[in-house]
C-alpha cells in the first residue's frame, strides 16, 4: 500500500531547504521566522501522513514518488509503530525552535537544529537497518557542533558516541545474512549491538556522558537529541526483532536498575538540567523495561509511554529553558520563588511534571498502568520496583516544583510572563496532556495495534549459543532464511 | 416519563461531574491568564457544589425508598483491550457506605467553601486556593462513589495532590512548602503501596470491581474469595496506603506538619475528610480485612499504637491547631479499631459524626483566638488562665519520659528521617560526587585542546555555597577541581 504523495519526503526536506535559506537572512526574527514556518510545515506534513496512512488500514506503508526511497526500499517507509513518532519528533522540533526565548535568539545555531531536525525525522521514517545506523551517527553532529561553539569539551559525548557506535556497526556487521546463517556469529553481533545502544540510551553506568551534555551543551540541544529517545528507536528496528529472550532480559534487568538509581539520583540534584536528565534517563528505562517484556500489554504500555514521555518531558524541559531564557541558570538548592512572577509557568511545569510520572488525569498514567500489569505478569516483583520508580520522580518533580517556584516570592522590575508564542506551545501541550488522560482509548488502541503488530513479525534466535542447541539454530535459521531477509530490514 | 434508573443515572452523573465542572472552570481560567473576580469564583463554587449536595440528597432519598442494597452505574471502559482482559471500567457504586460518605462530603465541602469566601477574602491566593479545593472535592467525590479499585485510585491521588500544595498554600513562606513537600513524599510512598495492592488485586480475581472482588454480598456483607494468605498481604499492602493517608503509625509525623495550611485546608485534612479516607478505604475493603485472623489482629494493633500515642502526644501541645490534630487522630486511630473489631456501621457513624464535630471545632477555632484577643485589648490585660494541676501526673513512672516522647511527637519525624530519609539521600549524595569527580576526570582526560576554564561546566554558586552550609561537602573539596 503506498501514501498518495510522498507527504514524509516533504517533511524531511522542509526543514532542510530551510536550514540552507536561513543563514542568508540578516535578521535575528527572520531567521526565527522562517525555522518556525519550516518546522510547523514539517509536523503539518507528518501529520497528514499519519493520518492518510491510518485510512489505509495496514501496518506498513511507502509513498508513492517518494525520491529518497531510490536509496533503498526501507529508507522511508511509515508503519504502525512509527506513524506517531514523526509527528512528535516534529512537534518537539517546532517546540524547542518557536519558543526560543529572545535573548537566546541571537546565538542559537538555526541552521543546525533544522538540519539535525531533518535527519531525526528520516530517523524516524526510517526502517532499513543501515539507513538507521547511518542517521543515528549523523544525528550526533548537533550537539557536538553546539559543544564546540560554546568552547566547551566535546570528550565524554564523542567518546561515548563513538563507543556506542563502534559497538552498533560491529555488532551489525556481524548479524547474519542470507547467505550466512552462523548463529555465533550473530548472537554475538546481537550483544555488541545491544550494548552499542544501551550506551546510547543512557544506561547505567554509561549514562556519564547525558549528564555532561546537559551541562555543557544549550539546553534546546539537549532536549532535541535526548528527548525523540533515538536510541531506543533503534533498539526496536535492530535489536527486537531477532533478539533472543535472554538478551531482552538483560536489557529488562540492566534498565530497571538504571531506573532505580535515575530515580534517586534526581531526588538530589541541584541543577534543573540534571534533573530533567535523570527524570528522561529514569523514564526512558522504564519504557526500555516494557518493550523488553515483549507482551502485547508490555508493548502497548511502552509505545504509549513514548508518546507520552515525549509530551510531557519535552514541556518539562520547555519550561525550564524558558525559566532559564528570563532569569539564568537556577540552582535548585534555594527556594526561587518564581511563581509570583511567572504563576502560568509554574503551573505548567507541575502539570507537566506529574504527566511525566503517570499521574492520573494526565497522558502518562494508562501507559504507566499497562506497563507495570506487563511488568508483573513477566517478572513479577520486578513489578514492585516500577511503581517504586514512579514514587520517587513523583517526589522529585514535586520538590524541583517547589524550589523553583515557592519559598519566597521573587521580585523583577520587568514582567516575566510567557509570550504569545510560549503561552500558544502552553495551551496546546496542556490540552494534549489532559485530552490524552481523560480520553486514552483511541492512542492506547493504535499503540496495541502496533504492538501486536511487532510481536507477530518478531523472529528471535532461539537460544543461547550452546553446542547442543547450535546445530538447531542453524536449521532454524535456514528453515526461516525469507524471514530473516524480512527482519534484517524491518 | 424518567425510569428509576434513568433518574438514579442521572442523579449520580451530577454529583460526580459538579466538581468537575468548577476545576475545569477554574483551571481553564488560569490557562487562559484571565482575571476573575472573588466573589465569581465563590458563587461558581457554590452552585456547583449545592448542585452536586441536592442530587447527593436525591441519590440518598432514592436508595432509601428502593429495595436494592446497592446500585451499581455502569459508565463503560475507559480503556478497554479485550483480548488481553485489560480494562479500566468506570463504575460508580452506590451503598450504604458510598452514600453517607458522599453526603459528608458535600456538606462539609459546601461550608467550607462558603467559610472560604470570607476567611480568604482579599488574600492573594484566593483563585489558586479554590482551584486546589475544586481539585480536593473531585478527588473526595470520586474515591466515595468508586466501583472499582482503579477509579478509588485516581479520586485518592487527586486528594493526595491537592492536599499537599493546599498544605504549601503560602508558598512565599519556606516551612509551609517544606512540610508541603513532606506530606506529598508520605502520600506517594504510600500510594505506590496502593497501586501495588490494586495490581494484585486485578491479578488474583482478574476484575477491578469491588463486588466481584469483595464477595457478592453488598457491603458490608460481602465474603471476599481471597484466601487468608492473599487477604494477608493484598490487605497488609492496603495497610499502608491506610496509614499513610490517615496518619497511622509510623506516618502520624505528616499530621502535624499539615497544619501550615490555610484553617479552611486544616479542617478538611486533619479535621474531616483526608484524615478519614484511610478508614473509608479500609470500610471498603473490610471483607478483606476479616478473611485474615492475623490482618485483623494488624489492624486493632495499629489503630490502637496510633490512638494511644496521639492521646500521650496531644496532652502536651502548646498550640491549638495541634491539640485538634493530634485529637483527630485518637478518633482516627479509634475508629480503625472499630472496622478490626467487625463494627462497620458504628466505624462509619462515628467517621461521620467526627468529621463533622471537627470540622466546627477547626472552623471556629480562629473565632475563638480572636474573640479572646478581642476581650483582652478590651480589658487592658491577660485573662485569667486555668493552670492545670499537674502534680497527680507527675508522680507517673517516667513521667518525663513520657513528657518528653509527646513533646517530640514520638519521635516518629525523627526515625524517619535518621533511618530512611538520611541514609537513602546519603547514598545518592555520595553517588552524585563521585558522578561529577569521574566526569570531570574523564574530561580532563579526553580533553586535550580544551582550554583549562572551560573543563568545569557553568555552574551555580549557589548550589557549592549551599552544600557547604548543609554539610553535604566540605570546602577542601572544591578545590579538587580541574588542574
Amino acid at each position: 500500500m503506498q501514501l498518495s504523495m510522498p507527504w514524509l519526503d516533504l517533511a524531511i526536506a522542509v526543514p532542510a531547504l530551510a536550514a540552507l535559506i536561513v543563514p542568508w537572512m540578516k535578521s535575528e526574527h527572520g531567521r526565527w521566522s522562517i525555522s518556525t514556518l519550516a518546522a510547523c510545515l514539517s509536523l503539518i506534513l507528518s501529520l497528514v501522513a499519519w493520518a492518510e496512512f491510518g485510512r489505509l488500514h495496514v501496518f506498513e506503508a511507502h509513498e508513492q514518488w517518494s525520491w529518497l526511497e531510490t536509496w533503498g526500499e526501507n529508507v522511508v517507509v511509515i508503519d504502525e509503530f512509527n506513524a506517531p513518532l514523526i509527528p512528535l519528533t516534529a512537534l518537539l522540533f517546532l517546540l524547542v525552535i518557536g519558543v526560543t526565548p529572545m535573548s537566546k535568539r541571537k546565538r542559537f545555531p538555526w541552521s543546525v537544529t533544522l538540519l539535525s531536525g531533518s535527519a531525526t525525522l528520516m530517523l524516524f521514517s526510517c526502517g532499513d537497518s543501515r539507513w538507521v545506523i547511518s542517521l543515528l551517527a549523523l544525528q550526533t553532529l548537533l550537539p557536538i557542533l553546539d559543544l564546540i561553539q560554546r568552547r566547551q569539551p566535546t570528550g565524554i559525548f564523542i567518546a561515548h558516541q563513538v563507543l556506542s557506535l563502534t559497538l552498533i556497526v560491529c555488532g551489525w556487521s556481524l548479524l547474519p545474512s542470507v547467505d550466512q546463517p552462523e548463529v555465533n556469529s550473530s548472537v554475538v553481533g546481537l550483544v555488541l549491538l545491544t550494548v552499542g545502544l544501551l550506551v546510547r540510551c543512557g544506561v547505567s553506568p554509561l549514562h556519564g556522558w547525558q549528564i555532561d551534555l546537559v551541562e555543557r551543551a544549550s539546553f534546546g540541544t539537549t532536549i532535541l537529541y535526548l528527548v525523540p529517545l533515538t536510541g531506543v528507536y533503534g533498539m526496536v528496528r535492530l535489536v527486537l526483532p531477532t533478539a533472543p529472550d535472554w538478551i531482552t532480559q538483560w536489557i529488562a534487568i540492566m534498565s530497571l536498575i538504571t531506573a532505580v538509581y535515575a530515580a534517586g539520583m534526581a531526588l538530589v540534584q541541584n541543577s534543573p538540567r540534571k534533573l530533567f536528565v535523570y527524570l528522561l534517563i529514569s523514564n526512558s528505562s522504564l519504557l526500555l523495561v516494557g518493550l523488553e517484556t515483549v507482551t502485547p500489554l508490555g508493548l502497548t504500555g511502552s509505545l504509549s509511554l513514548w508518546m507520552s514521555q515525549g509530551f510531557s518531558l519535552a514541556a518539562f524541559g520547555m519550561t525550564l529553558r524558558a525559566i532559564e531564557g528570563r532569569v539564568g541558570r537556577v540552582s535548585l538548592s534555594h527556594f526561587q520563588g518564581l511563581y509570583e512572577q511567572m504563576p502560568l509557568l509554574g503551573g505548567f511545569f507541575l502539570l507537566a511534571g506529574l504527566a511525566s510520572i503517570g499521574f492520573p488525569g494526565t497522558v502518562g498514567f494508562v501507559a504507566y498502568e499497562l506497563l507495570i500489569e506487563a511488568v508483573i505478569d513477566v517478572y513479577s516483583y520486578s513489578g514492585v520496583v516500577v511503581v517504586c520508580v514512579m514514587a520517587l520522580n513523583g517526589i522529585a518533580v514535586m520538590r524541583s516544583y517547589f524550589r523553583l517556584f515557592t519559598g519566597h516570592a521573587a521580585v523583577a522590575t520587568i514582567s516575566m510572563q510567557p509570550r504569545w508564542y510560549e503561552r500558544i506551545a502552553i495551551i496546546v501541550f496542556s490540552v494534549f496532556i489532559l485530552l490524552g488522560g481523560f480520553v486514552p482509548q483511541p492512542g492506547i488502541a493504535t499503540r496495541y495495534h502496533a504492538a501486536q503488530e511487532m510481536i507477530q513479525r518478531r523472529r528471535p534466535l532461539t537460544t543461547l549459543p550452546t553446542a547442543s542447541s547450535n546445530q538447531n539454530n542453524v536449521q532454524d535459521n535456514q528453515v526461516n532464511e525469507s524471514d530473516e531477509k524480512e527482519i534484517h530490514e524491518y | 416519563m424518567i425510569g428509576w434508573e434513568t433518574l438514579l443515572f442521572i442523579l449520580s452523573m451530577i454529583s460526580l461531574i459538579s466538581p468537575l465542572v468548577l476545576v475545569l472552570f477554574l483551571g481553564l481560567v488560569a490557562l487562559a491568564g484571565l482575571e476573575t473576580s472573588e466573589e465569581t469564583v465563590s458563587r461558581f463554587a457554590f452552585f456547583t457544589i449545592t448542585a452536586g449536595l441536592l442530587s447527593t440528597i436525591g441519590l440518598v432519598i432514592a436508595f432509601s425508598l428502593g429495595s436494592q442494597s446497592e446500585i451499581p452505574v455502569e459508565l463503560g471502559h475507559w480503556v478497554n483491550l479485550p483480548e488481553q482482559h485489560f480494562h479500566f471500567h468506570i463504575k460508580l457504586l452506590l451503598d450504604k457506605l458510598s452514600l453517607p460518605f458522599l453526603l459528608l462530603v458535600y456538606l462539609l465541602c459546601g461550608v467550607i467553601s462558603a467559610f472560604t469566601s470570607r476567611y480568604l477574602h482579599r488574600e492573594p491566593g484566593f483563585r489558586r486556593f479554590y482551584l486546589l479545593f475544586s481539585l480536593f472535592t473531585l478527588g473526595m467525590v470520586i474515591t466515595s462513589i468508586s466501583g472499582t479499585i482503579e477509579v478509588l485510585f485516581f479520586g485518592w491521588e487527586l486528594v493526595g495532590l491537592s492536599s499537599a500544595l493546599l498544605v504549601g498554600f503560602f508558598h512565599d513562606r519556606q516551612s509551609p512548602v517544606v512540610n508541603g513537600l513532606r506530606v506529598w513524599s508520605i502520600y506517594r510512598i504510600a500510594d505506590a503501596a496502593f497501586l501495588v495492592a490494586a495490581i494484585a488485586m486485578h491479578h488474583l480475581t482478574g476484575e477491578g470491581d469491588f463486588d466481584k472482588m469483595l464477595g457478592a454480598g453488598a457491603w458490608p456483607t460481602g465474603v471476599t474469595t481471597f484466601n487468608a494468605t492473599q487477604a494477608f498481604w493484598v490487605g497488609g499492602l492496603l495497610m499502608i496506603a491506610v496509614a499513610g493517608k490517615s496518619a497511622l503509625i509510623p506516618f502520624s509525623g505528616w499530621l502535624p506538619r499539615a497544619m501550615e495550611g490555610p484553617t479552611p485546608s486544616s479542617a478538611i485534612f486533619y479535621g474531616a475528610l483526608s484524615v478519614h479516607l484511610g478508614a473509608f478505604l479500609l470500610l471498603r475493603v473490610s471483607p478483606i480485612v476479616a478473611a485474615s485472623p492475623l490482618l485483623t489482629g494488624v489492624v486493632i494493633g495499629l489503630g490502637a499504637a496510633t490512638a494511644l500515642s496521639a492521646a500521650l502526644i496531644a496532652r502536651v501541645q502548646s498550640d491549638i491547631k495541634s491539640i485538634l490534630a493530634y485529637a483527630s487522630l485518637i478518633q482516627v486511630g479509634l475508629i480503625v479499631i472499630e472496622i478490626g473489631l467487625g463494627w462497620h456501621y458504628f466505624a462509619l457513624a462515628h467517621i461521620l459524626g467526627h468529621a463533622s464535630w471537627r470540622t466546627l471545632q477547626l472552623l471556629s477555632a480562629p473565632g475563638v483566638l480572636r474573640d479572646y484577643y478581642t476581650i483582652e485589648t478590651a480589658l487592658g490585660r491577660r485573662l485569667a488562665r486555668r493552670v492545670q494541676d499537674d502534680r497527680q501526673s507527675r508522680q507517673w513512672p517516667m513521667s518525663l519520659t513520657w513528657y518528653r516522647w509527646g513533646w517530640e511527637r514520638g519521635y516518629l519525624d525523627t526515625w524517619l528521617e535518621l533511618f530512611f530519609i538520611r541514609p537513602f539521600l546519603g547514598f545518592f549524595r555520595k553517588c552524585d560526587r563521585w558522578e561529577t569527580a569521574w566526569n570531570q576526570r574523564l574530561t580532563r582526560w579526553l580533553s586535550f585542546d580544551a582550554g583549562r576554564n572551560s573543563l568545569a561546566p557553568e555552574t551555580n554558586h549557589q548550589d557549592t555555597q549551599s552544600e557547604i552550609e548543609n554539610g553535604e561537602i566540605s570546602p577542601p573539596e572544591l578545590t579538587k577541581g580541574p588542574h
